[in-house]
């Protein structure tokens, strides 16, 4: 039998990143109301870096300002970590643009523990969380990504069909060395390193048809 | 001599032996090494996304090299099907109940000469669950993580020596198990269709929030696609398809995915603040 649920008993273990003692505690606090695991705590971006060297596999919490949880979210983003950040200070519309991205969940201060352990959960899956108590900017976040180029559309629409790179340069008669540069064009664009995430985030920005 | 010992260390060496066997070693050109999967005499399976979208590749086999044509790729499973006559009798897979969190497994891969068995475990078994990339997985299966990438597309078997999962790296360096029955789906459906059908409706669409809950509009209907025969239209809210409500894309393409193709199906869409119900007949995208 085929169900569509997400895993939901996966084991969630945290890092608690952030440089104030304060927000360590709340944020220790808050995940082991979430009955999460604490794995370790951080209290610089050197110390995170270490920790997700020696385990990749776990979720970074961070808080604070968002001057402050900076410094770990960009370290988190380096590796691809699962990450929340429940920010405290007033976080503008204008912040969602460089926070929306996959695997980062980002939370409002004192968040529902409902809330916090979905967002975390949603984080696992690869997507990108932004909490509806928090301002959303009026144009969506669209409007700042570089739109793909028809030509990059249709090399991403071939490769979704499970074509090589020898088959698209065929069908479209150019070269493979082009195919390859009009996919890795779109990867840049997409922000994204493999070809099925390339496919899915073109559906996702509507710029390939299901 | 510890007689016990002794034939555990034998009966761990005949299943590596056996597993050896049931793997290959693919050459992807420009020193591009990883493993595949023996599933019968001419059928390979490894993982996807290690081919770069190459059409053909160099197989090493305990017999000795055979050049491989890709049958079909299904990169939100991680699933390749590949041609080549390997003369192998090919693996045998383990029943669906059998894998439960600690229980031991091999994972076997194979480079150009020889072969390379990692004892592993399985971390965590759970309920069909969906990729990122809009795959479908009948189990989710984690073994123990740190998978050599020349071993990436190998079989993980269990003590029965029968596969249970093929061994791919999945996000964050853990190791995932791409279950047996998924890949033995898909390469039924090759083996019968020659390929993996696409299936198709024809609009593009973002993610919108409608009165507090994720949606999403029609921002594209593709001429002479499915959508535009069912007179979908640019702005229209897709609510609901077969009776699967849609949240975003990743739901379409799945609920997409389970409709016979061909056939009719009822879709519901709010237009203008009104609902509306709409047939659309999806089709193969790969044979248009």
């Amino acid at each position: 039998m085929i169900g569509l649920d997400r895993p939901n008993d996966i084991l969630v273990e945290m890092i608690v990143a952030a440089s104030s003692l304060a927000v360590r505690r709340t944020l220790v606090e808050l995940t082991e109301r979430a009955s999460f695991g604490v794995l370790a705590v951080a209290d610089d971006p050197s110390t995170l870096a270490n920790l997700l060297e020696r385990d990749r596999d776990v979720w970074v919490v961070t808080g604070g300002t968002l001057t402050g949880a900076r410094p770990f979210l960009n370290g988190a983003r380096s590796v691809n970590a699962a990450t929340v950040a429940v920010l405290s200070d007033r976080t503008e519309a204008q912040d969602r643009c460089n926070l929306s991205y996959a695997g980062l969940a980002v939370l409002r201060a004192m968040p529902p523990i409902e809330r916090f352990q979905a967002a975390t959960i949603a984080t696992h899956t690869g997507l990108s969380v932004w909490d509806p108590d928090l301002p959303t900017p009026e144009e969506p976040t669209a409007s700042n990504e570089s739109p793909l180029s028809p030509r990059e559309r249709t090399v991403l629409e071939l490769t979704g069909g499970g074509l090589s790179t020898k088959a698209i340069a065929r069908k479209l008669s150019i070269s493979p060395n082009t195919v390859k540069f009009h996919l890795h064009a779109a990867f840049e664009k997409l922000g994204v390193t493999t070809r099925a995430e390339a496919v899915m985030a073109a559906i996702r920005r509507g710029e390939l048809a299901i | 001599m510890n007689s016990a010992l002794t034939e555990w260390a034998a009966a761990r060496r005949a299943l590596a032996d056996q597993a050896a066997l049931g793997v290959v070693g693919i050459d992807g050109g420009r020193g591009v090494r990883f493993s595949g999967i023996v599933w019968d005499c001419e059928t390979l399976v490894t993982a996807a996304e290690r081919l770069h979208g190459a059409d053909s590749v160099t197989v090493h086999t305990v017999h000795g090299t055979v050049p491989a044509e890709i049958l079909a790729c299904d990169l939100s499973v991680d699933v390749a099907i590949l041609k080549a006559m390997t003369g192998a009798p090919g693996i045998s897979s383990a029943r669906p109940a059998s894998l439960a969190p600690g229980d031991d497994v091999l994972i076997a891969g194979r480079g150009t000469s020889a072969s390379t068995i990692v004892w592993s475990h399985v971390e965590q078994v759970g309920p069909a669950w969906r990729s990122r990339t809009g795959g479908e997985l009948d189990r989710l299966i984690r073994l123990s993580p740190g998978l050599h990438p020349a071993m990436e597309g190998g079989g993980a078997f269990d003590l029965e020596g029968r596969l249970c999962a093929m061994a791919v790296r999945g996000p964050r360096h853990r190791t995932l198990g791409i279950p047996s029955e998924t890949i033995e789906r898909l390469v039924s459906t090759v083996l019968q269709h020659g390929h993996l059908p696409r299936p198709y409706l024809g609009v593009r669409l973002q993610s919108v929030r409608l009165n507090g809950a994720d949606a999403v509009i029609v921002v594209g209907v593709e001429p002479e696609s499915p959508a535009a025969s069912a007179n979908l239209l640019l702005g229209d809210i897709i609510a609901s398809i077969a009776g699967r409500p849609i949240e975003n894309a990743l739901d379409l393409k799945i609920a997409l995915s389970r409709i016979p193709l061909g056939s009719s199906t009822g879709v519901q869409i709010y237009r203008a603040g009104e609902r509306l119900d709409a047939t659309v007949t999806v089709r193969d995208r790969t044979l248009q």
